[in-house]
């Protein structure tokens, strides 16, 4: 499976390089040399109530796996390097990487071993560009100091499987453990639990990093458009580019990632049978049988068809049955003057029989969420 | 129900389970092929068809029955959640007992052509997952009568071991299953683990029902004859402490009051019965419906799961029907649309095979219950 050996030109055109299987420990390793915590990537929990099925790799450590890849087949530092992500990639994936391309460029491909695309891109060596020194767009926050230090490249370049000698071309990522800000995502005023990674590309236009640099970053939107998804949904793409500069203004990398937001399933309004101040249910009362209903029923449940009246519930209640579906509760309260609510619970430990009482909180600008709490355990 | 008699010709499946998208029109026409070959009718022969399905992305029931033949017939849609196949079952016989049909097909079938999780499918008003509302039936009734997690894993491994007897089950153990497997396996919600919850899965099962007269003039007329004895459908009844909001199914005693209804139609007593499907989509459900279907006294399933009461030899040892002969919706598995006929289909597999009388209820959320009787005739 493995290319011709030495440089990367003409010889490795239409070769397929063993990556070999992405794991767990991979991933771990990834984060902690990158900083990228994300939970999606590392706890179970979380990743199921996004919707995915489990935990999948960074992007950017598989597309780091392809630069380092690249590295060690051209003998000398990428100039350049992008990655479009395709597809999540699993944890047991085995991956492999085809290249095209001639004597200082290639376009590249990675799968996994049932032959799904999991990204594509490009990469170069050779002529360094222009040094443009600019990076338009609104920027983002306070610019900060990071250190291309050679206990973290080490670090990095043993997560991307990277050459020794050299800073990993996709090293730049780890800027966001300089970052002054911790809620960055948030920042971008974007919904991490919508968000994917679309793409990130790098670039060196004034030679490679070198261990031992400081550098200033400053963040910037670049881009920011609604375009048309795969499966024909509307998203945000938002591009962030974050530019390395030394003290001469000379600028030393630059990433800009592409971040996509998927449509919001349409916010629920607020239902009507829940206020916030004061936090109360609201019901009905059918005033021919003395039953309470809720939510609020128009008419009676006897069939008669007689018009009921809107009543404010009492707050507590005393739970009747409960359980817990993926670490949140549920339970029944029965209020005292009848209808037994289904409800999320608050925090445990719960006990049936004991008190619980209601809380209401806003969310976004138009719904409320609530819920009952323990009281008085 | 009054009216005329309705038999049962023939019953066939397809196997429930995973299936591609878009193998709808395939699963049916397999089990039909059986249904006809048991009782050497076909398609041409049906004077009306009932269809049941409810999954959202199966293709619509007309299609089906065109698929098979372009005859011109009544073709009516039924859906009714998991109760589905049963409603269906309850439409035709409805129909062939006021005299409007002389034969009518009942399939039942859910096969979707995209993928709609079926969290999304059930859980949209719900305001809790599925699993939650049973997973606090089992919370309450232990905290009321003491019932232990290895009380559910009994009548779950008992329905897995079932299933490892019918080809069509979704789920086939290679070997038969011990209760610590089933309390081994994920809990889902305390205390159900996922060997206790339905496997849902895609499916399809067709039965052929008819008058006295066109039993006589099928090949179903040499086999032992199959009689839909009850069939009765309730609803929710407001009680106290009613659930309006996001309950999935509603009191449980509605399926004490179909069960009622349907032996008084029947004119049979629970000692009658010899076998019983269920609505096992969580082990609790099924211990419950021992006490709610007439078997048991409240309280009292418990003792008598120890026992070994509602498995294999059941009726010799304890004088109780055994329940969810075919694996019940734990081991058989549940698309919503064909489970109420694959009941029938398991039913007929029992009748013939020597019981004499068989019970079939199911539930559909929103919600109602639905409880059917089905005797062999004494030659």
């Amino acid at each position: 499976m493995e290319g011709a050996d030495g440089c990367l030109g003409g010889a490795v055109t239409g070769d397929v390089l063993d990556l070999g299987p992405i794991g767990l420990v991979d991933i771990a390793r990834y984060a902690g040399a990158s900083g990228d915590f994300n939970p999606l990537h590392l706890d179970p929990a979380y990743a199921r109530s996004t919707g995915s099925p489990g935990v999948f790799a960074m992007g950017m450590l598989a597309a780091g796996w392809g630069a380092s890849t690249l590295t060690t087949r051209a003998g000398e530092p990428l100039v350049s390097f992008d990655a479009r992500f395709r597809d999540r990639v699993w944890p047991g994936d085995r991956l492999s990487l085809a290249v095209d391309g001639d004597a200082t460029g290639w376009s590249y491909t990675v799968s996994d071993q049932r032959e799904r695309v999991l990204l594509t891109g490009h990469g170069q060596i050779a002529t360094y560009g222009e040094n443009d020194g600019s990076s338009v767009g609104e920027p983002l926050g306070p610019e900060y100091r990071w250190l291309v230090e050679e206990g973290a490249v080490r670090d990095f370049a043993t997560a991307v499987h990277a050459p020794t000698g050299a800073v990993p071309t996709t090293f730049l990522v780890t800027a966001q453990r300089w970052r002054p800000t911790d809620d960055f995502i948030e920042s971008l005023g974007i919904d991490a639990r919508r968000m994917l990674h679309g793409s990130s590309s790098f670039d060196f236009p004034s030679g490679p990093l070198l261990v031992g640099e400081v550098l200033q970053v400053r963040d910037a939107v670049t881009g920011r458009e609604q375009i048309v998804g795969r499966r024909g949904g509307s998203m945000l793409a938002l591009d962030v580019t974050s530019t390395a500069t030394d003290a001469a203004g000379r600028v030393r990398a630059r990433t800009t990632m592409r971040l996509l937001e998927l449509a919001a399933v349409p916010a629920p309004l607020a239902p009507s049978y829940v206020s916030l101040e004061p936090p109360r249910l609201l019901g009905s009362r059918d005033a021919g049988t003395g039953q309470i209903y809720f939510p609020p029923r128009a008419l009676s449940a006897d069939g008669s068809m007689r018009t009921c009246d809107q009543v404010v519930l009492s707050y507590t209640g005393m739970l009747h049955a409960w359980t817990e579906v993926e670490a949140v509760a549920y339970g029944q309260v029965d209020l005292p003057e009848g209808p037994r609510i289904q409800t999320r619970l608050g925090g445990g430990p719960h006990e049936i029989g004991g008190s619980y009482a209601l809380r209401v909180a806003r969310v976004g600008e138009h719904s409320l969420d609530w819920w009952f709490d323990r009281v008085g355990a | 129900m009054s009216g005329r008699d309705v038999f049962v010709l023939g019953t066939g499946m397809a196997p429930f389970g995973v299936h591609p998208f878009g193998v709808a029109s395939k699963l049916v026409r397999t089990a039909a092929a059986s249904a006809f070959e048991e009782c050497g009718l076909s398609f041409a022969d049906m004077d009306s068809v009932f269809v049941g399905s409810c999954h959202p992305a199966s293709p619509r029931g007309i299609y089906m029955a065109k698929d098979m033949g372009v005859t011109g017939v009544p073709v009516q849609h039924v859906e009714n959640a998991s109760a589905t196949g049963l409603a269906a079952l309850h439409a035709a016989a409805t129909a062939i007992r006021n005299g409007d049909c002389e034969t009518a097909i009942v399939i039942g079938f859910d096969a979707p052509d995209y993928d709609i999780p079926m969290s999304e499918v059930l859980g949209r008003d719900g305001l809790i997952p599925p699993v939650a509302l049973f997973a606090m039936w089992a919370n309450r009734r232990a905290y009321e009568n003491g019932t232990e997690p290895g009380h559910l894993a009994a009548v779950a491994a008992k329905n897995w071991n079932y299933a490892r007897t019918n080809p069509f089950a979704a789920r086939q153990a290679k070997e038969p299953v011990s209760i610590e497997q089933v309390l081994r396996s994920r809990v889902v919600a305390r205390p159900l683990h996922s060997m206790m919850c339905t496997a849902w899965g895609a499916g399809a099962a067709v039965a052929v029902l008819g008058t006295a007269g066109a039993l006589a003039s099928s090949a179903a007329w040499s086999r032992p004859h199959i009689r839909l004895a009850a069939s009765q459908m309730r609803s929710e009844l407001y009680t106290p402490h009613h659930v309006f909001l996001g309950p999935i199914v509603g009191p449980s005693e509605m399926t004490s009051r179909a069960a009622d209804a349907a032996y008084a139609e029947a004119g049979v007593a629970p000692a009658d019965i010899d076998v019983v499907q269920v609505h096992d989509a969580f082990a609790v459900e099924e211990l419950i419906y021992y006490e709610l279907l007439g078997f048991a006294e409240p309280g009292e399933a418990e003792a008598l799961v120890e026992k070994g009461a509602f498995g294999p030899g059941s009726k010799a040892r304890h004088g109780l029907p055994e329940f969810s002969t075919d694996g019940g919706l734990i081991g058989r598995g549940h698309p919503g649309g064909p489970t109420g006929v694959a009941q029938l289909w398991e039913t007929m597999r029992r009748l013939r095979g020597g019981d004499r009388v068989g019970m079939c209820h199911l539930l559909g959320a929103g919600s109602v219950s639905v409880v059917q009787i089905y005797e062999r005739m004494e030659a």
